[in-house]
């Protein structure tokens, strides 16, 4: 996270739009906020509600966010880590092909190839 | 999306089940390089282990005619609940000992894989989730027949499983033993122990880096010895070493009860139960200290239907045991309201069982 010696200093973040960046700092300030209150147990459940409502978006935001999180010069850690989990829990109940729609993959396996590796993996299938 | 960074890509696909892997392995041949990859398995593996999200692991039960998994956190395992869930609440498996035609005599488990001790000294290595198996061949000394013992144990610092496979001498207080790594693919003699144990439980029980069996001390005397303790066998360091049950004054009188060990919840474990015995449990809150054991479950044997024994099994998300009733039947039991729910039972007579966690690590290290 941004030091306090670096609190008035312009940082790059190319290719992020503005309602990206608000949504980062709506995060951001929250969990700082939450980390001050005195009654942790409140604070925890209040902060557990937060991170599902925020994560309640459509796919290309959450992309976006998981994009920013990692970015380099942001790092945040705990969005990164919601924002992973909830499209780790998007895709789990998928097939192969929603998951290739939902992520806009080309197959590139011939039938007989794709044939071959679910036969490989048939215990997956089961 | 396409252009979601690898690392990225990597983060979130090691946080799906490995059914959910098995099938993505078609959704392209860059997703199907990825996750069989090596180091993705490794932190799929490391990340099954240690999700506190979500539940990774299963009972294998083991019965004459059967061979079942059970998701016990699924509330379709219960006696009386007929919905049939996606999860696969209970499936049932084919045995992988037909295959190999040997028949076994006893089995053990170690995070993602299942072992068969089988007759002739044979042993077969399994992965229930992706069904490969692995005969692992004949160490080269052969070992007498009495007071053999196995387990298998994971070091984490190397990533991979260890099969110990030991022999306790008649004559004198020498543990001979040999341990096999995956990823070698050999036996290996270990430098003999001596230590004054006799009668050691079969298969060991993993945890904390060591595998623990139930032993005895020798009689000096030649007299009937109850006294138990713990062998446990350390993968890394590969030193056999001995820890103290806990404070078991009370138990001396008791002729019907016997000790059992295992893993809780990460903690080294220790059960003493039997016909008409009341369950306790003690568990090793730190590992290595002596002084640590506490007593978490005290069960009535009169509380729950059996006749014989209770094992406990593992412990669920929020804290109930599941208990294994005199190798028959299974329950769920909620400690803090005393009630307890039936599993559906999947076999006709009564079984074996082994916790494992669903991993796509394969046998062949």
């Amino acid at each position: 996270m941004i030091e306090d010696d670096y609190a008035n200093t312009t940082v790059p973040l190319p290719n992020v739009t503005s309602m990206i960046i608000s949504k980062v700092i709506e995060y951001c300030k929250k969990h700082v906020e939450s980390a001050k209150n005195e009654d942790k147990k409140t604070a925890e459940e209040d902060l557990k509600n937060f991170d599902s409502e925020f994560v309640k978006v459509d796919k290309d935001t959450l992309f976006d966010l998981i994009l920013a999180s990692a970015a380099n010069y942001l790092n945040i850690k705990s969005l990164l880590d919601l924002t992973c989990q909830t499209a780790a829990d998007m895709i789990k109940g998928k097939t192969p092909e929603e998951v290739r729609k939902t992520f806009n993959i080309k197959n590139d396996f011939t039938p007989e190839e794709e044939a071959e590796v679910r036969r490989e993996n048939a215990w997956a299938f089961e | 999306m396409s252009n979601l960074p690898h690392d990225i890509l990597i983060d979130i696909l090691s946080r799906l089940p490995a059914k959910s892997l098995g099938q993505f392995k078609s959704v392209s041949k860059y997703w199907y390089s990825l996750i069989s990859s090596p180091r993705f398995i490794k932190l799929h593996h490391r990340r099954a282990l240690s999700d506190t999200n979500t539940n990774h692991s299963r009972v294998l039960i083991m019965s004459t005619h059967s061979l079942h998994s059970v998701n016990y956190e699924s509330p379709s395992c219960y006696e009386g609940i007929d919905d049939d869930d996606n999860l696969n609440a209970i499936i049932s498996l084919n045995d992988p000992l037909e295959k190999e035609s040997v028949g076994e005599k006893a089995l053990g488990s170690c995070y993602g894989l299942v072992f068969f001790v089988c007759y002739n000294d044979v042993i077969l290595l399994w992965n229930p989730t992706t069904r490969t198996t692995r005969l692992i061949p004949d160490p080269i000394t052969p070992f007498s027949n009495a007071t053999r013992f196995y387990g298998l144990g994971y070091d984490h610092s190397i990533d991979d499983y260890t099969m110990v496979r030991a022999s306790r001498s008649i004559s004198s207080d020498a543990i001979t033993s040999q341990v096999f790594s995956l990823k070698t693919g050999s036996w290996r003699t270990i430098k003999d122990a001596h230590m004054n144990i006799n009668d050691p439980d079969e298969i060991g029980s993993f945890s904390n880096g060591a595998i623990h069996w139930i032993v005895r001390h020798r009689a000096h005397n030649g007299g009937f010895n109850k006294s138990e303790t713990i062998l446990s066998f350390d993968v890394k360091d590969e030193r056999f070493l001995e820890i103290r049950l806990p404070n078991s004054g009370e138990f001396e009188n008791e002729e019907s009860g016997f000790w059992s060990v295992g893993d809780l919840k990460g903690c080294l474990y220790v059960v003493y139960g039997g016909d008409g015995v009341d369950m306790d449990v003690w568990v090793m809150k730190e590992y290595g200290v002596e002084r640590s054991w506490s007593k978490v479950i005290k069960l009535d044997w009169i509380r729950v239907p059996c006749d014989y024994g209770m094992m406990p099994v593992c412990f669920t998300h929020g804290d109930d045991v599941v208990i294994d009733l005199d190798s028959w039947d299974l329950v769920r039991f909620n400690i803090k309201e005393n009630t307890y729910k039936r599993f559906k039972k999947c076999s006709t007579d009564w079984h074996f069982w082994v916790v494992y966690t669903e991993t796509l690590v394969s046998p062949f290290g």
